[in-house]
């Protein structure tokens, strides 16, 4: 059995839609010592370890890597490959685990330091995002969102050439299907705000990922106002540093994922442009017929805080 | 519109242990492949039946890819018993009877023992205007060597007779419609027939019949042939809601299309809900369900032919539920993100198309219980085993070969059950055919007081083919044939 959750935090879901920057802002939240910050642990896939793990076998993706890398760094305090290999045989002998005694497991061994979990999957399935009210009820959530034009521009970029493209990143009225990123943002955006509607608002709050570059200071004093934190620590400590988050880089071959892969989209990212630039009215680039937003998509950002442009 | 976070009040959510099998087997007659109608009439549930249909379908004419048939085959298929049935359940006594047998009659092929019927597709409790009280009507199917299609009445559920035929054309082969509207009776055929082939899905007409009084043949059509679109090839499916009936389509070429009419004098006044497969095309070719359920109108959409249209190469796809709401609009509750004429539509339940399963071919029927909505639907899975899969895609191939066949087929094969109460999350009862991978389909659910009945198609009968130290083999199947199941919450313990 896991050691007991009485005494550890609630943790803190960092909920987004895909290429949102849920990676930037939980590498920022990694500089807080009262918080330790995981990888995409992928748990609210499925409510029993052993389908979890059949789902991470089956994965054409990713799947996994998080939650492999984090048992390994709470258990034996490092992710290389005869720890990913340990974590691995660990899980298999809890399969018989429901992920939510998984999940407190994690939060015990990370106390008193309170867990801080990115999602980006989960926020497409509202069955998924179901058990966070069932396995957490006293979490705080934290809405990432960034503008869906860089949003697009990035996981478009991602997808370019991409064997593998999740189904739900595409639109199916063209033949074949094309990957249309505002549908998996839309999608993700009103699922996480049905879910905040719901969740106690002392406890959520909505933060603009776009910020972090050019206003990174209030973007920091918004969060920790949020989530009750501490003045950003003078940097003691390397893995205090945003920049050496290990769960935010590639892994050992074995897990090398388990967080979103922005950060490898360099080009992309420089040619992102700047909050100005950014506009709802204007033609997408990744369509090819140039067409521009759907209203929904142009109504859920305003709801969320953008302009029109 | 959607209804996430509003409270309704909604009774117990069945679950799949709350289901007992009422009959398996086919009735103990493996022949009898589909619970293809069903309906609750006088204190019993009665079940007619569909007889040989994989085998029907093996000696219509060839099909490729498949090797070896699932079911073993006569050369010739009118050496089958294959007079359809009727059923009927008291739950008193836990104890089915037969209660109708078709009749044969001389057929345009010279053999004396043709079945009149061997499918009853569709049935209904109607009160027409000669009707002392309601009656049960059941549409039947028959083969091309006997006569049209007739619809059958029953006054007691005992003696089922003949009523004066629509003017169907010489095609018409079987109707799975039938439905109470506006003081009228109506039917749509669904399935045409002659010697040179037949198709179940497909009508040589697509119209709606209409008949205020079913002891005359005052039948009129109702809409216009397709809608007035002649790529509507057949009226699938029929529904009341909002004070309208609704009609949806199969549309090889565009996909479905859903109509609706406030009724009236004949023929109606129809105005189109949707289109273009709601703006998947093609892969939403059909309408194959429809049910009311808290102010929307549920429509499970798909592709015919369980999930493979072979002969117009469309899919395999998975199939979608959509819900509509008065003023037409509508919302994607289980299926594939796109930007339509309406906007941008994601699937609200956040499932994909099929529940997340790739091997949906269709949602064959919806019904309302105890303020719960219920999807059953039709699983191919099982046919994997003898499906030639060499010209798959490789993802697809890839995956199938990672989780195993045996494992896919023997964990997860049969047909499903879902279940909600806001329209919007929805929760598995059973997915894998009750624990029998040869149900291959929630034919029927009917809501009764004694619970939620659920009755399969099952076409792995008598004879299915297995797999023995490399060499196929057809061996007596025991859980082949259409099983009835019946869901109720276990009765509270005494005080």
């Amino acid at each position: 059995m896991s050691p007991p959750v009485r005494n550890a935090p609630a943790p803190v879901w960092l909920l987004a839609a895909p290429f949102s920057g849920v990676t930037s802002v939980a590498a920022m939240l990694n500089r807080y010592p009262e918080l330790w910050v995981t990888g995409e642990l992928d748990l609210l896939l499925a409510d029993r370890v052993s389908d979890l793990l059949a789902i991470f076998s089956l994965s054409q993706g990713t799947q996994g890597h998080g939650l492999l890398r984090t048992l390994a760094r709470l258990q034996w305090e490092r992710d290389d490959s005869p720890a990913i290999r340990a974590a691995q045989q660990w899980l298999e002998e809890r399969q018989d685990w429901p992920c939510s005694e998984l999940l407190n497991f994690l939060r015990a061994a990370a106390a008193p330091r309170r867990l801080v979990i990115p999602e980006r999957d989960a926020p497409l399935r509202p069955h998924a995002l179901r058990r966070i009210t069932a396995w957490t009820p006293d979490a705080d959530l934290v809405h990432v969102v960034r503008h869906p034009l860089p949003q697009g521009k990035l996981l478009a970029a991602w997808a370019h050439e991409r064997l593998y493209v999740p189904v739900d990143f595409k639109d199916f009225s063209q033949q074949p299907p094309q990957v249309d990123p505002q549908l998996p943002w839309l999608r993700a955006n009103e699922n996480i705000e049905r879910l905040r509607r719901d969740w106690s608002p002392g406890h959520t709050c909505l933060v603009h990922a776009d910020t972090t570059s050019n206003s990174r200071g209030a973007f920091r004093a918004e969060l920790e106002q949020a989530l009750g934190l501490s003045d950003v620590p003078a940097l003691a400590r390397p893995e205090q540093d945003a920049s050496a988050w290990r769960l935010g880089r590639q892994g050992p071959d074995l897990a090398p994922g388990g967080y979103e892969p922005e950060a490898d989209l360099t080009s992309a990212i420089t040619a992102l442009g700047n909050v100005q630039e950014w506009s709802l009215t204007m033609s997408l680039p990744w369509r090819r017929d140039r067409a521009g937003f759907t209203p929904e998509v142009r109504a859920c950002a305003r709801r969320l805080g953008y302009d029109e442009g | 519109m959607d209804s996430v976070g509003r409270a309704h009040a909604a009774g117990v959510g069945l679950t799949e242990s709350d289901f007992r099998l009422t009959c398996l087997n086919g009735f103990g007659d493996g022949l009898n492949h589909y619970a293809h109608s069903a309906a609750w009439f006088q204190g019993r549930l009665y079940v007619g039946t569909s007889r040989g249909n994989l085998i029907g379908l093996r000696l219509a004419g060839p099909r490729k890819g498949i090797r070896p048939w699932p079911v073993e085959c006569p050369s010739d298929l009118y050496d089958l018993d294959r007079r359809a049935q009727i059923w009927a359940y008291t739950p008193e006594t836990d104890q089915w009877a037969l209660v109708y047998r078709s009749p044969t009659v001389h057929g345009t092929n010279g053999r004396d023992d043709v079945p009149s019927y061997i499918g009853l597709r569709g049935m209904a409790v109607i009160q027409s205007a000669s009707d002392p009280h309601p009656c049960l009507y059941v549409s039947a199917w028959s083969p091309h060597t006997a006569h049209s299609p007739d619809v059958l009445r029953s006054a007691d559920g005992e003696n089922f007779a003949p009523i004066p035929r629509p003017p169907f054309g010489p095609a018409v082969r079987t109707c799975r419609t039938l439905l109470d509207f506006d003081g009228r009776a109506h039917l749509s055929p669904t399935g045409s027939g002659t010697k040179k082939g037949f198709t179940q899905d497909l009508s040589s007409e697509a119209v709606i019949y209409a008949n205020a009084d079913l002891a005359t043949a005052d039948w009129v059509p109702v809409s216009a042939e397709g809608f007035g679109n002649p790529a509507n090839a057949t009226v699938f499916e029929v529904a009341t809601f909002d004070g309208h009936m609704y009609g949806g389509t199969v549309n090889p070429l565009t996909g479905g299309e859903l109509w609706k009419s406030r009724g009236g004098d004949a023929p109606y006044q129809w105005t189109r809900v949707f289109d273009q497969g709601a703006g998947r095309g093609q892969h939403n070719e059909v309408i194959s369900a429809l049910c009311e359920f808290r102010g929307a109108l549920y429509v499970g959409c798909g592709i015919i032919n369980g999930g493979y249209h072979h002969a117009a190469g469309i899919g395999p796809a998975a199939a979608e539920i959509i819900r509509v709401w008065p003023d037409d609009s509508w919302d994607l509750v289980v299926g594939e993100s796109r930007v339509t004429a309406q906007g941008a539509k994601y699937p609200l339940s956040g499932y994909g198309a099929g529940f997340d399963n790739l091997f949906c071919g269709y949602v064959w029927r919806f019904s309302v219980h105890d303020g719960w909505l219920y999807a059953g639907t039709m699983s191919w899975l099982n046919m994997l085993p003898y499906i030639q899969v060499n010209a798959w895609p490789p993802d697809v191939r890839a995956l199938v070969d990672a989780w195993g066949e045996d494992a896919l087929v023997q964990g997860q094969g049969g047909a499903e059950i879902w279940r909600t109460a806001d329209g919007v999350n929805w929760e598995p009862v059973t997915r894998n055919g009750f624990g029998n991978h040869y149900n291959w389909g929630m034919r029927n659910l009917v809501s009764t007081p004694y619970g939620l009945f659920a009755a399969t198609a099952n076409p792995f009968g008598p004879k299915v083919a297995v797999k023995r130290a490399g060499q196929w083999e057809y061996t007596p199947n025991p859980r082949g044939g259409c099983e009835v199941w019946l869901g109720a919450p276990p009765a509270a313990p005494a005080p």
